[in-house]
């Protein structure tokens, strides 16, 4: 559409134009803003969990209830091939895992775990942005492979990569929903190809640290509960939103359901009311006592049955294997059509009797998975990883006590409000030493002061030692007035590995020689 | 009303003063505003916006139209003709649309209000025979009213309760039984809170105070604070998404996390806010976050802001839809649903909750039409869940209102009908009584 103005119009225009203009201006939004009055509220009307990271605020943990950042980095093992060597993994470029062929500086392999975007934004960055190819294909149409215990896909690409001539890129990759799980290698075709068994072997191996099976491939895996699954029956994965710590089915026959609570209140008597006059419509409960023992979790149980219309449901029957321990009870319940329960009743007790506490991996809510919660909200609470030594092994002067909760490596604790942990960074050493220096008010290092630096042996090298004093504060809110901050750090090629120790100078002076020992003995396990 | 209820004394008092060769300035204004043509002008004027209010809703969402038609001073409504054959599509085939400028439903509405006042009340001679009518005025204006006072001075929210836990039952691990405050359905605030041990202080900003941070920078510093915020990269619909070696991202990554934008929902309450912030202290520290506004409610009632800490102080930032305290508790006992025979189409449902209030706590049925009022505010039972199955656990959904012309609309419903009633009596009366009647019977 074209359109014409006049000079006279566009003269008679302009004070509108001008006018529309300092309207316009008026009407942009304000740059400053001011909060409204303050409130005191009682702690209870905002509930609230402070000092989480983004993360996990957001509830965007990997897959397998695995922490990022250097807890998950470390929480994945697997069988290095012969002729590969075993790097510290670099969470912070998310190499969780890394490898690399003995003497080939430019063959990288590495594990990357629960990275977004989903699978069809990385085949596309894999094949159209990197490999220059005019587009990338379903994820179905490629080779099927095994990756860490479940199926995985192959992408195999070669010719120019990421501007690099004659190479080649090795990808096995397994989604789950948005996430994306990749064990990558890239490097020179001439040494890749040559290792793409290896490579598939790797793949094959990898675990989560701890598992002998990845949860996808173990229904049992997550449940603190194991038992013999019957013949003709099959164990789901476990439900603990739905209090199904043990899930199993008849083979093929869907409306039957069998499953294991623990630990719910309200004793026998309310139990045995629930069941049988709330949900099997009858006029009373049974004592416990006259119902039949039966063998269950290792010791004497009882056992309820119900037929007829249960929950709204005719001809349908409930088999119950129940123990108590005071208010708790413990449930083993099978129901389903009569027609499909009552035949497998032998095989239910059989079950029952061969429940047992332990045999899975440890309990897995959706909370703990990060996945999301019933409802589909994201599950923001997270559990705090388990204590981690990561890669590395030390020797603990005496008076060290070692933070369990803490997911930073080697977390010790001592004197008053003294603590030493090691860290692995990316990024030069010298800028991370200044970062830490703020921390007691010091100023940056400068050239001469950095290149004077003592040296202290340290991981079968040299490390530098910055020893530095003032009062501590950190962003999370830790003081300590007159501190000392000793910091050694040891560079291995793009990683800095740190070991900081802080306190008050007074404790610190009595650990100085704990601490270049314990630097001293400082190792990688991997 | 004047158009609806025309008087021929009023009607010949009006043409009087239209034909009065000189009139003061008061008098022409007098006129103007009781014109029975200002007052047909402004009612289809009115049908106007709600033809195309309502057509606007076909590709926006109900609350973005309501703000523009009816909440707004001025409107630029879009009429697509190309609703009307493809003879009116352009020549790349995209839609046509007209672009009528119209006065918004606020200025029209406070116009009529002003034409029924003075057409009504100074005008119209205060006789008997005109009390009806002026009964009548005074309900329709009381219902213009109740619309000012609603749209100016009313909040409402929902508040979404999970059954609280039977004996023998566990509760689903986080989920809420019980509240005392509930959150808006559109809008998001931005809240400073202060740890203060076993109390918390907190301060809140309103969004559209944040505005300039959708490309631009919104600085707070405030005065007693020895900090300053800024905010940045305001996105209205984003989702949180882990950084990884091929998720690319224009958006600055936090902790390895950055926000993902969104495509806008149509329906504003599908779209969850986040923006980016950055805490600088006196001393030049400075620290870097990010906030989204995810209401998790009533799956998890604890909120994670963003956590900072400054001269040992610990201060949290929340960005949330908006918080809205109760004077008391509501527990969700039990919610109960029955289905028509056959079906999964619900014949009812209902919630059974508990008012606390201090010491005190009765119990209370809340279902469809009979809401929950107690100090200002309503409850009425609007929604439950996990839909689809799932439960129980069931939660039950309440809409919550707070609006001081809750019952105006009510008793000017009430006011209108005795007007014209009484209106109708007296033109019967006058019927019964007239030559007119007369002739006909004779």
């Amino acid at each position: 559409m074209t359109m014409t103005c006049s000079p006279q119009a566009a003269r008679r225009g302009l004070p509108w134009l001008l006018f529309t203009a300092l309207l316009a201006g008026s009407c942009s939004p304000p740059k400053e803003a001011e909060f409204g009055p303050a409130k005191v509220l009682p702690k209870d009307s905002r509930p609230t969990d402070w000092g989480f990271a983004a993360r996990d605020r957001f509830g965007l943990t990997g897959p397998g209830a695995q922490r990022q950042g250097p807890a998950a980095a470390t929480s994945w093992v697997g069988v290095t091939p012969a002729g590969w060597q075993e790097l510290p993994p670099q969470p912070e470029r998310f190499r969780n895992l890394l490898y690399r062929v003995a003497g080939k500086q430019d063959a990288e392999c590495y594990l990357t775990v629960g990275v977004g975007g989903g699978i069809a934004m990385n085949l596309r960055r894999w094949y159209v942005d990197q490999a220059g190819k005019t587009a990338a294909p379903a994820p179905e149409s490629l080779p099927e492979v095994e990756f860490a215990g479940r199926k995985g896909r192959l992408v195999e690409l070669t010719g120019r990569i990421s501007g690099k001539d004659d190479a080649a890129m090795l990808i096995v990759f397994a989604v789950d929903g948005d996430r994306v799980t990749t064990l990558r290698m890239s490097g020179p075709a001439a040494v890749l190809l040559p290792e793409k068994d290896n490579f598939l072997q790797l793949a094959k191996s990898l675990r989560p640290a701890g598992s002998e099976a990845s949860p996808a491939a173990d229904p049992a895996a997550g449940s603190a509960w194991s038992a013999s699954v019957p013949a003709g029956w099959e164990q789901l994965p476990p439900q603990p939103n739905r209090f199904r710590e043990l899930l199993f089915r008849v083979a093929g026959q869907p409306a039957t359901e069998c499953y294991l609570t623990s630990g719910v209140g309200g004793g026998a008597t309310m139990n045995l009311e629930r069941w049988y006059v709330q949900q099997g419509g009858q006029a009373s409960a049974p004592s416990p006592e006259s119902l039949p023992e039966i063998d269950f979790l290792g010791a004497k149980g009882r056992l309820v049955e119900i037929s007829g219309t249960i929950g709204g449901k005719p001809e349908h029957t409930v088999l119950i294997a129940m123990r108590v321990e005071g208010e708790d009870v413990t449930t083993l319940r099978f129901q389903g059509p009569s027609a499909q329960v009552l035949p497998q009743k032998q095989a239910f007790l059989a079950l029952a009797a061969s429940v047992r506490r332990g045999g899975g991996s440890s309990a897995a809510s959706p909370a703990a998975a990060g996945q999301p919660a019933a409802g589909g909200t994201p599950a923001a609470n997270v559990t705090p990883a388990p204590p981690a030594a990561g890669p590395f092994t030390a020797d603990v002067p005496a008076g060290w006590t070692r933070l369990a909760e803490s997911s930073r490596l080697l977390h010790h604790s001592f004197g008053t409000g003294g603590e030493v942990y090691v860290a692995m960074l990316g990024g030069a050493a010298r800028q991370n030493l200044d970062v830490w220096r703020g921390e007691v008010a010091a100023k940056a290092l400068t050239d001469e002061e950095y290149a004077a630096l003592p040296k202290l042996p340290m991981l079968g090298g040299d490390g530098v030692l910055m020893d530095v004093r003032g009062d501590f504060q950190n962003m999370s809110g830790k003081k300590i007035p007159d501190a000392r901050l000793l910091v050694a750090a040891h560079d291995s090629g793009g990683t800095i590995t740190f070991v900081k120790l802080v306190g008050p100078a007074a404790d610190v002076a009595a650990q100085f020689d704990a601490f270049s020992a314990f630097c001293a003995s400082l190792r990688r396990t991997q | 009303m004047t158009a609806l209820a025309p008087d021929p004394v009023a009607t010949a008092s009006a043409d009087a003063a239209v034909k009065a060769p000189s009139r003061s300035l008061v008098q022409v204004v007098v006129d103007t505003l009781s014109s029975m043509k200002l007052a047909v002008v402004l009612l289809v004027l009115l049908g106007l916006l709600t033809w195309l209010g309502t057509l606007a809703q076909v590709d926006r969402g109900l609350w973005d139209v309501q703000r523009e038609y009816f909440e707004s001073w001025f409107v630029i409504a879009k009429l697509p003709i190309s609703w009307w054959g493809d003879a009116w599509s352009l020549a790349d085939g995209t839609q046509f649309t007209l672009r009528i400028p119209l006065p918004g439903a606020y200025p029209v509405m406070a116009l009529l209000f002003l034409n029924l006042l003075v057409g009504g009340f100074v005008r119209l001679r205060w006789q008997l025979r005109n009390a009806g009518v002026l009964i009548t005025h005074v309900g329709i204006a009381l219902l213009l009213v109740a619309g000012f006072v609603k749209l100016e001075y009313s909040y409402s929210g929902y508040l979404a309760l999970f059954e609280a836990p039977k004996a023998g039952s566990r509760a689903v691990e986080g989920s809420v039984h019980e509240s005392a405050s509930f959150v808006s359905f559109h809008e998001f605030e931005l809240a400073l809170l202060r740890d203060l041990g076993d109390r918390i202080e907190e301060r809140t900003i309103h969004e559209t105070a944040l505005a300039g941070a959708k490309g631009g920078r919104v600085v707070i510093a405030p005065a007693d604070l020895p900090f300053r915020i800024e905010l940045h990269d305001w996105l209205d619909n984003c989702q949180p998404t882990l950084k990884g070696p091929n998720v690319p991202s224009a958006m600055p990554v936090v902790d390895g996390v950055f926000l993902r934008e969104l495509p806008l929902v149509k329906e504003r309450e599908g779209n969850t806010a986040g923006c980016y912030v950055a805490v600088t202290t006196r001393d030049g520290q400075r620290v870097a976050g990010m906030l989204y506004g995810l209401e998790m409610k009533p799956h998890h009632d604890t909120r994670m802001p963003f956590t900072f800490t400054v001269e040992g102080q610990r201060y949290g930032l929340d960005l949330r839809r908006i918080v809205y305290d109760l004077p008391f508790a509501v527990r969700l006992d039990e919610f109960r649903k029955t289905d028509h025979p056959g079906t999964t189409m619900p014949r009812d449902f209902r919630s059974f909750v508990t008012v606390r209030e201090g010491d005190a706590a009765r119990p209370q049925q809340i279902y469809m039409n009979n809401p929950l009022r107690k100090d200002g505010y309503v409850l009425f039972q609007t929604n439950w869940g996990p839909q689809g199955g799932g439960g129980p656990p069931w939660y039950s959904v309440f809409e919550v209102s707070n609006n001081p012309s809750d019952v105006w609309p009510t008793i000017a419903c009430f006011v209108i009908a005795i007007g014209l009633v009484w209106h109708f009596l007296v033109k019967l009366n006058r019927f019964l009584g007239s030559s007119t009647r007369k002739a006909m019977l004779s």
